[in-house]
């Protein structure tokens, strides 16, 4: 029942349509707009920031978690903050912290004279201003207690700025020193001029980080010296900012040891200052190292200098934290790195038995670390010592990491114990969300065999527990943890829809899959996780696409009746859906870019194959031999047509790459070619054998030296591509039926139309 | 008559003095040619240092070792470009500050290292701004060196098949809008880009400078020397085809120690020899160029775990030697440079001049 073209033009596109839906609701493989990166590390992780004390002001720095430092502004964005902040203060809380911001930063010194003057009554009243200071509740308090003190500061701060900026630019970075010497010595004299504490403060700020900025270290540290005994502050955390230029200019004067224990000092004290602080906080030598634990006065100042050797990257933790709990047992920074710690150790251990690029993590990011088994338990001994002193300020936190850890390591028991333990330790609710996904990823670790009680309890998971899906992580996770299972019984097709969709099973299926899958399709009594593995987001199951796959393995071997056994079980009305093809085109030339004729006519696959299986019984019944031979030839074309050599490629494929030649190991037997989008490569069919039968038995059969010829010719297309994907290169083509069309049918009509359009012909004549 | 046999003179003289000048400039248009390209004849390798750090200020004996190099070349790097973090753009960083008080060899390469990232997702109008800022800043940097000879200006960069088409677009750029006709543009080659220069193109520049250093895999435990291993350059080298453009070349002549801490490398110490790791109490020699630290120590600034493990590495003359003798036949016979990575006294203390003269040697007596 052929069809005409145009009658299905609508058919083609609501298949199109159709497909298009398919592929994007079903789970793809995860990928980036290029395709699947594969040189990513691929691991799990369920360890929530937010257990650790965020609000601590070291949790940026000391956790160096991507996602805290998200939460937290950029270090210079800290110092403007705190800077506002302080202002505020002093001001009594009373403007808005916005108008602050302004006027210390953005504000010109020209505005600043202009509400100077207008203060002084020089200029006409605040209206007179221009906005938007004349609308800033900051320069409104500034001017209506007559702050010519604030002013005189600022406008003097914003003098100092341009030399105390460094430019990241293009332009030459010339300090123009003498200016820089003129506003030191005119911050001298503003400085002894002010009265006010906290302006006097600031001057030796200035003043200081001109002469450091200047590189006149001896400079420095004598102004330092000099004017910081003269002012009488409530604490402010401008001191420290000084402090930073003064440790700055011992460091360059020979003074390390007391220059790194004022950055330690910093470090500890002052949060905008923190990140350029350890920076700057450097020891060379053993000897430095204990002159500085020396000046330190008390067991916390020591606790910090390790805690500033613990934040290089590659600190050794459990060492770094021992020493600090020796200081200092309620050091909140023992919890961040704890977690830090952790972190590592997750990335090393967690899911390891299941992660399907377990291989990939060792070769590129030597992952697991070789002893990561050991600093677990070098960090059990070291909670557990914890836990018994009974130092610490949460020890619910402790108890949490331990129960993880256990799971790390896999004593799934001892982790459930501690798990269990810690509920009675805590109420809190961040920590009782993390216990639950410790809890979830403990189960899932747990699950020995896929049976039916962990399908179910995967399909539970699935449905209604919320830290599965609040954790990225756990839909792949469990995904991964079931294709092992499934693997290790044995359930090919489930293992493979676990991790991939339908579209990479039809890109490059298995029969054994195959066959697995449409069990579970009929499989009546399947359980939940079963019927969501086959599951189609229109509620309808997969099992067509899969007979639609089982019909083309059993086409591709050549079994067109266990073909059309196989798709008949699709319902005739769905035929339609998998393609509208003509394979029965004849084509001497080949072209890359090939249409149909508009008049041509199409048939669905059910309908080829009924067409084909007629046929085959009709050539061997047919009594007239050069009919039997077309018969034969005609089937020879449809097999050859549904190749990756053919028009018609669509039948048996869903996806042709033109460079599959190029990646194709020649000569390997291999026909799952790389390909950037599919993981597991592309299948792509190659294989003329079940068409160069064909025109065998059709250049055999038939009587006409015509149609000899052209079978003889396709013969020796079939005979070329073998040539192309099953020789290892710099073998000499085999050209037997080019031979045989040479020597015995160079009279016939069909051997002069070869000759004249097909080049390969051309050639090998001419050789 | 008189008159016209002195005009004849005059023309026969004026003749004769035109012919006799054109065949001298023949002559020397010739000489020059040959001196340009001595294929098989007499050649020169012409000394040369790089110069890393970011200030220089070279010491009594650094000039002293120039001179007893009879060397007054010098590759000097002027900035790094890089394009860090949340930059909008790639900007100059690690500017070089000159003491202006101490010794400025005569000859001096300005020379430009450029991350990869920098060329990464630029328009053609910025790499065009890019090279125009780049030459303007080397412009005014060299104002520090007073009256010195830059004839040529070095650009490195080990370009990806990501950046290729900006960095020699970038190239391009320099050459034909902003070097002085009498500069010449070089870059820096490495192995794999002498070997695939089909693959990783051949940039748009007058000469290439082989960097033949670096060239194992630093962040394997296994390797032996990442800094000169010639089984790994000899199949670099192989086959012998001559690169598109002329080559000099740069050897190296620094070590350092290869941390590694938990089986992964984290760190390179620069200038670390056995000799800095003698004490027993806190290193262990498992060979001549294995150490393992026993004790937690600081260690050059860096603080060294019990278990961290360093690879020592260095570029030995010995080395050196095997180097030229297996580019002897590589290089052709021409003029060109020959430039030590990199001048600072301890490296050189361990480098006699000697030897490194012996090397320029070596390159100019080969048959």
């Amino acid at each position: 029942m052929p069809k005409n073209s145009n009658l299905s033009i609508y058919r083609i596109l609501r298949l199109g349509i159709l497909s298009l839906l398919l592929i994007l609701l079903y789970p793809l493989p995860s990928s980036t707009d290029c395709g699947p990166v594969y040189t990513q590390f691929h691991g799990y992780s369920f360890l929530k920031p937010e257990i650790a004390r965020l609000k601590s002001p070291y949790a940026p720095f000391t956790l160096g978690f991507a996602k805290v430092f998200e939460l937290y502004p950029g270090h210079k964005t800290v110092q403007e903050q705190q800077n506002i902040n302080e202002w505020w203060e002093r001001y009594c809380e009373v403007p808005n912290k916005a108008d602050i911001d302004y006027v210390v930063y953005a504000s010109s010194i020209r505005d600043l004279n202009e509400l100077r003057s207008t203060m002084e009554g020089e200029l006409l009243p605040w209206s007179a201003l221009g906005p938007p200071l004349s609308t800033n509740s900051f320069a409104r308090y500034l001017y209506r207690y007559k702050c010519t003190e604030a002013i005189d500061y600022l406008i003097f701060a914003k003098q100092c700025e341009p030399h105390a900026t460094s430019r990241r630019s293009w332009e030459t970075d010339q300090k123009d020193l003498n200016e820089m010497e003129n506003l030191i010595e005119q911050g001298q004299v503003l400085f002894k001029r002010t009265k006010s504490e906290y302006f006097r403060l600031r001057y030796v700020y200035q003043i200081v980080r001109l002469a450091h900025y200047m590189k006149n270290y001896r400079q420095t540290i004598a102004l330092y010296e000099y004017l910081m005994p003269k002012v009488d502050n409530d604490p402010s955390l401008i001191e420290y900012w000084v402090l930073g230029h003064y440790a700055g200019a011992l460091m360059e004067v020979g003074q390390p040891v007391r220059a790194a224990y004022l950055f330690s000092q910093i470090f500890d004290k002052c949060p905008s200052k923190r990140y350029s602080a350890f920076q700057s906080f450097t020891i060379k030598t053993d000897q430095e190292w204990e002159d500085c634990l020396l000046m330190c006065k008390d067991n916390h100042e020591r606790a910090v200098l390790h805690v500033l050797r613990a934040e290089s990257q590659n600190a050794k933790l459990v060492e770094e934290m021992r020493n600090i709990y020796r200081y200092e047992p309620t050091n909140e920074n023992l919890e961040l790195l704890l977690l830090r710690e952790i972190k590592r150790l997750e990335k090393d251990l967690l899911g390891l038995d299941f992660n399907n690029r377990r291989r990939q993590n060792e070769r590129l990011y030597n992952i697991p670390r070789p002893d990561a088994g050991e600093k677990v338990i070098e960090l059990q001994k070291f909670i557990r010592e914890i836990e018994d002193d009974g130092l610490v300020e949460r020890p619910e936190i402790w108890k949490l990491a331990e129960g993880y850890l256990e799971l790390l390591a896999g004593n799934y028991y001892f982790a459930a114990q501690s798990f269990n333990e810690v509920k009675d330790l805590t109420e809190n609710d961040t920590l009782l969300n993390q216990l639950e996904a410790f809890e979830l990823a403990l189960q899932i670790s747990d699950w020995a065999k896929a049976e039916s009680e962990v399908e179910d309890q995967a399909a539970e998971i699935q449905r209604t527990s919320e830290v599965y899906r609040e954790f990225p992580d756990f839909p792949d996770f469990m995904r991964d943890k079931l294709t092992k299972l499934y693997r290790e019984s044995g359930d090919a097709g489930k293992a493979f829809l676990a991790q991939y969709s339908i579209r990479d099973l039809k890109i490059n299926s298995g029969e054994r899959m195959v066959d697995n899958l449409l069990e579970i399709c009929r499989d009546e009594s399947a359980n939940r996780f079963e019927r969501t593995l086959v599951m189609k987001p229109d509620g309808t199951t997969i099992e067509e696409d899969l007979l639609n796959l089982k019909t083309n393995h059993f086409l591709s071997r050549g079994e067109i009746e266990k073909a059309l056994e196989t798709f008949k079980r699709i319902p005739l009305d769905n035929w339609d859906d998998f393609g509208l093809f003509h394979p029965y085109l004849e084509q001497i030339k080949d072209t890359v870019r090939y249409s149909l004729p508009t008049s041509a006519q199409i048939f669905n696959k059910g309908e080829i194959l009924q067409d084909m299986v007629r046929m085959e019984y009709m050539a061997e019944a047919e009594q007239d031999r050069d009919k039997a031979a077309d018969i034969y030839y005609r089937l020879g074309l449809a097999f050859y047509n549904m190749t990756y050599f053919g028009y018609s490629w669509k039948m048996l494929d869903l996806y042709r790459s033109g460079a599959s030649m190029q990646r194709l190991r020649r000569g390997s037997g291999n026909y799952v070619v790389s390909h950037p989008e599919f993981p597991l490569g592309n299948k792509e069919f190659f294989d003329c054998s079940v068409a160069r039968l064909y025109f065998e038995r059709a250049r055999i059969t038939a009587i006409d030296r015509e149609i000899t010829a052209k079978a003889l010719f396709m013969a020796a297309k079939c005979e070329q591509n073998a040539y192309f994907v099953d020789t290892p290169p710099g073998t000499a083509p085999l050209r037997e039926n080019f031979a045989l069309l040479r020597e015995n049918y160079s009279d016939t009509d069909i051997y002069q139309l070869i000759r004249s359009k097909c080049k390969y012909f051309e050639a090998y004549l001419n050789k | 008559m008189q008159k016209k046999q002195n005009a004849y003179s005059r023309i026969f003289f004026l003749n004769t003095l035109y012919k006799l000048i054109f065949c001298l400039y023949c002559l020397s248009a010739c000489q020059n040619s040959l001196a340009d390209q001595p294929e098989n004849s007499a050649f020169k390798v012409t000394p040369a240092y790089y110069h890393w750090q970011t200030s220089l200020a070279l010491s009594d004996k650094e000039r002293g070792h120039l001179d007893s190099m009879n060397s007054d070349k010098l590759y000097l790097k002027f900035f790094d470009i890089d394009k860090k973090g949340d930059a909008k753009e790639p900007l100059p960083l690690a500017r070089l500050q000159v003491d202006s008080s101490s010794y400025i060899p005569d000859t001096i390469i300005p020379t430009v290292f450029i991350t990869n990232r920098s060329l990464l997702h630029l328009a053609e109008s910025e790499v065009a701004l890019l090279a125009e800022r780049l030459y303007q800043l080397i412009e005014k940097l060299s104002l520090q060196l007073g009256s010195v000879h830059m004839p040529e200006i070095q650009i490195d960069c080990d370009w990806s098949a990501q950046t290729q088409e900006n960095y020699f677009l970038l190239l391009k750029n320099l050459r034909d809008h902003h070097l002085a006709p009498n500069q010449q543009l070089s870059a820096t080659i490495r192995l794999h880009q002498l070997k695939y220069p089909k693959k990783t193109g051949i940039p748009p520049v007058d000469r290439g400078m082989l960097m033949f250093y670096n060239m194992g895999e630093v962040t394997q435990w296994v390797e032996a020397n990442s800094i000169l291993n010639l089984e790994i350059a000899s199949q670099y080298l192989v086959p012998a085809a001559p690169y598109p453009i002329p080559l000099d070349l740069a050897l190296p002549l620094f070590r350092w120690g290869v941390l590694f801490r938990d089986g992964k490398m984290i760190k390179l110490i620069n200038e670390l020899g056995i000799e800095q790791l003698q004490d027993s109490s806190r290193f262990q020699q498992i060979d001549r160029h294995h150490v393992q630290v026993t004790k937690s120590t600081y260690l050059n600034g860096y603080y060294l775990y019990n278990g961290d493990q360093f690879r020592l590495e260095a570029s030995e003359p010995s080395d050196l030697y095997k180097a030229v003798e297996m580019l002897k036949n590589y290089f052709p016979r021409k003029s060109f440079t020959l430039a030590y990575y990199h001048l600072d006294m301890p490296i050189l203390q361990r480098f006699p001049h000697v030897v490194l003269s012996d090397l320029v040697e070596q390159f100019e007596n080969r048959e």
